[in-house]
């Protein structure tokens, strides 16, 4: 997107700046061209009239006059015209393009010949003002023989004209071939800039999706190049300082994990070798909270990691509704010595969504584990799974205790624990958990809660 | 426990971790070996053929991955269980990928431990097996059916004569799920027809709340929704 955008923008900065020149370089050339031809023009008008004036014409009749006039254009090949003193019209030989040797007595008197001539395609505008340019094709000479009439020569052969058109025509093709060859070059050029710019754009992408890996080819040594090794340096860094922290995460969950595991297995002998009730009282009391703190750190870490974007492999088709009964079967125990009916709602035999199977398994315990625990006893949750459009939708609705309005948005914050649950034993980790676990298989969870019970929703996209 | 015990070969790298194992499930009456180290853990299992493997998968030499298929391709046949880190997925698909038997993650209770050790036990030599046997097992209890007498860790459980019928019903066919009527038919017997499905399930809650470590989260007696009930396995 970025990439044609750029391709556009640069392919229009070439072909306008190739314009310019053009008109600039054009606008020149005919301009002096077209002063040049004007001069010629005025020469060969004044050579003309020294010609005509040489042998001036009888005015004793009109077609005496007329024929004069006529031949006089065929030797000049100009427009003719002959004025009394006062300036009315005596004759106009016509343009002389519509002269015909053959048919000298078709002169009309006052005719305006210059139809069909070729239009100046410049003479307006591009050389001045029309009448000066006007003015400077025609000469006006008296006539001698003390008549007081003067002949007027306009029209001279218009072959600097035609030289003005020809290279005006030749001047647009080679403008317009410019134009499209710069459009092109400024494509070809912004590809080549952009090419690279594409591929960076796309490490960075992969790399913010997670894939700490991603890194972008570095061609050559200009300031894209030195853009990309710049990043590959950066994402370097980021892989070492990600991979170190999970590296400490995980490390330190097991360092955790391996003292826990000795202290509750030692506990457990001593609860077994425990000979009072008092003493047995209190070494179970201590196994309880190490058992609180081994599920504390197995959920810390399960959490980075979630949150790291760290994947134990490429999504798996799993089948959710098989899932879900598995889920529901591991809790049905629970569920019924809590006095908690446990309905099943699941309307397909299968539903293949692509995602991290212990992810989804997670979330459904999770889910599962709060509805039981938050449930009195006396009460019901229904696990749901159905089709809807393209996702297959999870509900796991409870007739718990609810949570606060104002609690509802922060619920899925990590260590965040409502209110009304402080009694209950949990560590406010388990939606986090639950939300990163969606979010990883490009979900969406959402919930509805009153005083009445909670509706958890979790969507996830069909396979 | 009975005549030959049983030896087990804990393959554990931290001694505490280890001292606890070995007490915990040397009490249970089995023969416990301990090596820290997977190499060590390896040649003894080729030299000595332990009954079972205990296996840690964070070794200092290597992973207990690469011990644990070092072992099969020894030959060896014997359980394997695989201590993993904790809610570590993959390593768990991996351990039972690798040729182990079970898993548990770390922390784990004790008391789960031996009941995992002695239903891999039984499940790979047999012993006391049959649905005819006197002494059953479930979980980490202990039915002995002539004497009519449930134990966990040696101390005796009070079950009632119906409960008892229950427990020692569901645990001759461990892992098979039991509609109601059918345990109605096959507990109750002859005063079959006085009964309905509620009385199965007050009895399942009765007899969780006695033999079940944590009766809030039965691991022993399972329900099977829309089913029935099953024994854990």
């Amino acid at each position: 997107m970025h990439s044609r955008s750029l391709r556009l923008k640069l392919a229009l900065t070439y072909a306008g700046m190739a314009l310019l020149t053009a008109l600039i370089l054009g606008g020149i050339l005919l301009a002096v061209l077209g002063s040049y031809y004007s001069r010629a023009e005025q020469t060969y008008l004044r050579a003309s009239a020294a010609l005509v004036a040489a042998d001036p014409p009888q005015f004793e009749d009109a077609a005496t006059l007329a024929s004069w006039t006529q031949a006089a254009a065929l030797t000049t090949q100009t427009r003719v015209r002959v004025f009394a003193r006062g300036g009315a019209l005596l004759a106009d030989s016509g343009s002389p393009r519509a002269l015909d040797a053959d048919n000298l007595l078709h002169t009309e008197a006052h005719g305006r010949g210059d139809g069909d001539r070729l239009p100046d395609p410049f003479g307006r505008g591009l050389f001045g003002s029309s009448s000066g340019s006007r003015s400077s094709r025609t000469l006006t000479v008296a006539l001698s023989g003390g008549s007081g009439a003067f002949v007027q020569l306009s029209e001279a052969p218009a072959s600097g004209r035609d030289a003005l058109v020809s290279a005006a025509l030749a001047w647009l093709l080679a403008a317009a071939l410019a134009v499209g060859l710069a459009a092109l070059a400024g494509r070809l050029v912004a590809g080549r800039i952009s090419r690279p710019v594409v591929a960076l754009t796309a490490a960075s992408d992969r790399m913010a999706a997670g894939d700490l890996g991603a890194r972008a080819p570095v061609a050559g040594r200009d300031e894209v190049g030195r853009l990309a090794e710049s990043f590959n340096g950066m994402a370097a860094r980021v892989e070492t300082t990600v991979t170190s922290l999970r590296r400490f995460v995980a490390d330190a969950a097991h360092e955790i994990g391996t003292p826990l595991t000795a202290l509750q297995a030692d506990l457990e002998l001593a609860e077994r070798k425990a000979t009072g009730p008092d003493e047995r009282r209190l070494v179970d009391r201590a196994l309880v909270q190490t058992q609180r703190l081994g599920t504390l750190s197995d959920n810390l870490l399960q959490l980075s990691r979630l949150e790291a974007g760290e994947s134990g492999g490429a999504g798996q088709r799993v089948d959710i509704a098989a899932l879900a009964r598995e889920a529901a079967g591991s809790v049905a125990s629970r569920a019924e010595q809590s006095g908690i009916e446990l309905h099943l709602a699941i309307t397909e035999t299968s539903l293949v969504v692509v995602a991290e199977r212990a992810q989804l398994q997670t979330v459904l315990a999770n889910l599962l584990d709060n509805a039981l625990k938050f449930t009195p006893e006396g009460g019901s949750l229904t696990l749901g799974v159905q089709a809807e459009g393209a996702a297959a939708v999870v509900t796991v609705a409870d007739t718990g205790v609810g949570i606060p309005a104002d609690e509802q948005s922060g619920i899925f914050g990590r260590f965040h624990r409502a209110r009304n649950v402080s009694a209950y034993p949990g560590n406010g980790l388990g939606l986090a958990i639950v939300k990163a676990a969606v979010a990883r298989s490009g979900g969406a969870v959402s919930l509805t809660s009153s005083a009445a019970g909670t509706e958890f929703r979790v969507s996830l996209p069909l396979a | 426990m009975t005549e030959r015990p049983q030896s087990i070969l804990v393959i554990e790298d931290d001694p505490a971790v280890a001292e606890a194992l070995i007490e915990g499930i040397g009490d249970e009456g089995y023969e416990v070996h301990w090596e820290a180290t997977g190499t060590g853990g390896v040649a003894h299992a080729r030299d000595r053929s332990p009954q079972l493997i205990v296996l840690d998968v964070r070794l200092p030499d290597g992973s207990g991955f690469d011990f644990c298929r070092q072992i099969r391709l020894l030959g060896l046949r014997q359980p394997i269980l695989m201590l993993t880190v904790q809610a570590d997925e993959v390593d768990k698909v991996l351990g039972l990928e690798m040729g182990a038997d079970d898993y548990l993650t770390k922390p784990y209770r004790l008391r789960e431990l031996i009941a995992r050790i002695r239903s891999l036990l039984r499940r790979a030599y047999g012993e006391l097996a049959s649905a005819q046997a006197d002494i059953l097992y479930a979980g980490d209890l202990t039915i002995d059916r002539t004497r009519a007498t449930v134990t966990r860790d040696g101390r005796p459980l009070n079950l009632t004569p119906t409960e008892l019928r229950l427990l020692a019903f569901l645990a001759q066919h461990p892992g098979q799920v039991f509609s109601r009527g059918q345990l109605i038919e096959n507990v109750w017997g002859s005063d079959a027809d006085f009964y309905d499905d509620k009385t199965v399930s007050v009895h399942v809650r009765r007899l969780r709340e006695k033999i079940e470590v944590e009766p809030g989260d039965p691991r022993i007696v399972l329900t099977v929704p829309g089913l029935g009930y099953r024994l854990a396995t």
